[in-house]
């Protein structure tokens, strides 16, 4: 079937602009969101590393140097020394191992899971360190082996739901131990901590995780992160999402085919003729909006999931 | 329909028994564990060991930089854990500071606040009499000059041999570090898992 609007593509499908008018030149072929996402999650890892290493605190002690405004890794965190930030994960495992709820931890906690709530899963793509090497990591061998999306993306669809299973068993796990399960074998953390002190042993796990993932592609974020299963449950419902307007639905799936969470937009949704993408799982990473050549999807503020159905 | 719930219900006796599991294993393994000395604030093991999320916050703050992350392949529960090596650099429990910094910036409370310093209780010092100095008849009252509480938690008997009292011993290490036998004489013990001796 010959589609006229094809004529724009180039190469690996850098052709739409993130933003509602459509962009002219070099300004269309650069992926907004990708990078911004990028950006952001690579300055906190930078952060974290800087502040927890040798470099962010001086012979005489942290508190008086320049970095001391924050303070933190990435189960928890303090900025500008008044404001904490608790990994919900975390302060539930703290809250079921200790019988006791903390204060601080009780507050940290709300803004991450008011940012759930507000923005959905949004932790996984925009600030998850982890996250951004394992993107890059699969990023590498869609390149490397161009089939790879295609034949792969089906593979781990099934498994997704095992993360829920995953986050009841590190629950059940910590009430049981008495110690945070996953605040303590988290591969998130770990990488973190290896980083930061140089322990390269630490980092054995994350380069497991990344070659399981040249064979099954975002498998540690799609099926096993217990976090990234939590931020799902609450994300549900936030109003921070991939929207589908305008009819020009070519069918080209790039959308389900460059989802890193393996969401199928295309028969789910557009062709579902939803208005937005409600599915918990959704980072809001905005790949499907950088690769649709009808220019339909947008990230952007929606509650709604209803649409006129259109004729097919 | 009926498939399905029987697989979702083959899922939860899977998480369940599998946490269940993984659980009892951890709970035997840090049981076994020697416990470390903690930053102030912590008290009994199991306590801190529940609440502890490995966030780097004390090590950061501490003034004199005496905590220090476990990274140990022998327990990888507990790497990322803060732990005090006190012969190498104890704590000083922030002389001279307004607030213990680590307890200030723990966000989980695995490092409690406490009333004032006195009631911090890291472990409990012991001494070697089969090392220390003074019993072995060569007068020193090197731990004496570096505790903090001196006069109430290290107590000369009339030959001048020292002892710790234990209500009056906080367990920081100062002792420890300025021992000056070979090995130190005076070290402190933190408390091991499952004792929970608080007599604040």
């Amino acid at each position: 079937m010959e589609l006229p609007i094809l004529r724009s593509e180039r190469g690996d499908g850098q052709t739409a602009s993130s933003s509602g008018h459509v962009a002219t030149g070099w300004m269309r072929r650069v992926r907004w969101w990708t990078w911004s996402r990028r950006a952001t999650a690579g300055s906190l890892l930078l952060l974290m590393v800087i502040a927890n290493s040798s470099i962010g605190h001086s012979s005489i002690g942290h508190s008086s140097t320049w970095l001391s405004w924050f303070t933190g890794s990435i189960t928890a965190a303090t900025w500008f020394g008044c404001l904490p930030i608790v990994d919900p994960l975390a302060a539930l495992e703290v809250v079921l191992a200790s019988h006791s709820v903390p204060a601080w931890t009780l507050v940290g906690s709300m803004f991450t899971v008011a940012l759930a709530l507000g923005l959905g899963r949004v932790f996984c793509s925009w600030a998850c360190p982890l996250g951004l090497v394992l993107e890059l990591n699969d990023g590498l061998w869609n390149k490397a082996w161009r089939r790879r999306k295609r034949q792969l993306h089906r593979v781990g669809r099934s498994l997704q739901p095992l993360k829920y299973w995953i986050l009841g068993a590190c629950l059940i796990a910590s009430s049981i131990a008495e110690i945070p399960v996953f605040a303590a074998i988290s591969p998130i953390s770990l990488m973190v901590q290896a980083i930061s002190r140089m322990s390269l042993h630490l980092l054995v796990v994350i380069v497991v995780i990344a070659l399981i993932e040249i064979f099954f592609p975002r498998l540690f974020c799609r099926a096993l992160c217990p976090l990234g299963g939590l931020y799902s449950l609450l994300g549900r419902w936030g109003v921070f999402r991939v929207r589908a307007s305008g009819e020009d639905r070519l069918r080209c799936q790039r959308c389900s085919l460059d989802c890193p969470m393996g969401i199928d937009v295309m028969h789910d949704y557009v062709l579902a003729g939803k208005s937005s993408i409600d599915d918990g799982q959704c980072t809001r990473c905005g790949a499907c909006t950088e690769v649709c050549l009808g220019h339909i999807l947008r990230l952007g503020i929606s509650s709604g999931n209803t649409r006129s159905a259109v004729s097919e | 329909m009926r498939n399905l719930r029987r697989r979702h219900l083959l899922k939860a006796a899977g998480a369940v028994v599998g946490g269940t599991l993984i659980g009892g294993l951890v709970r035997v393994r840090l049981s076994q564990d020697p416990g470390r000395l903690r930053p102030p604030g912590a008290f009994a093991a199991d306590d801190f060991a529940s609440k502890c999320i490995r966030c780097q916050q004390c090590v950061v703050v501490c003034p004199r930089q005496c905590i220090i992350p476990e990274s140990s392949l022998a327990c990888f529960l507990s790497t990322g854990m803060p732990a005090i090596d006190a012969r190498q650099n104890p704590c000083d429990l922030c002389a001279g500071r307004e607030q213990l910094e680590c307890i200030a910036v723990c966000p989980t409370d695995a490092l409690m606040p406490v009333i004032s310093r006195r009631s911090v209780r890291m472990g409990l010092a012991r001494i070697d009499k089969q090392i220390c100095w003074p019993y072995q008849g060569i007068a020193c009252r090197a731990c004496w000059h570096a505790c903090p509480f001196a006069t109430d938690a290290i107590i000369f008997d009339p030959l001048g041999r020292p002892a710790v009292s234990a209500s009056a011993c906080v367990g920081c290490g100062l002792c420890e570090h300025a021992c000056l036998a070979e090995t130190a004489a005076i070290t402190v013990e933190p408390f091991a898992h499952g004792t929970a001796d608080i007599e604040v």
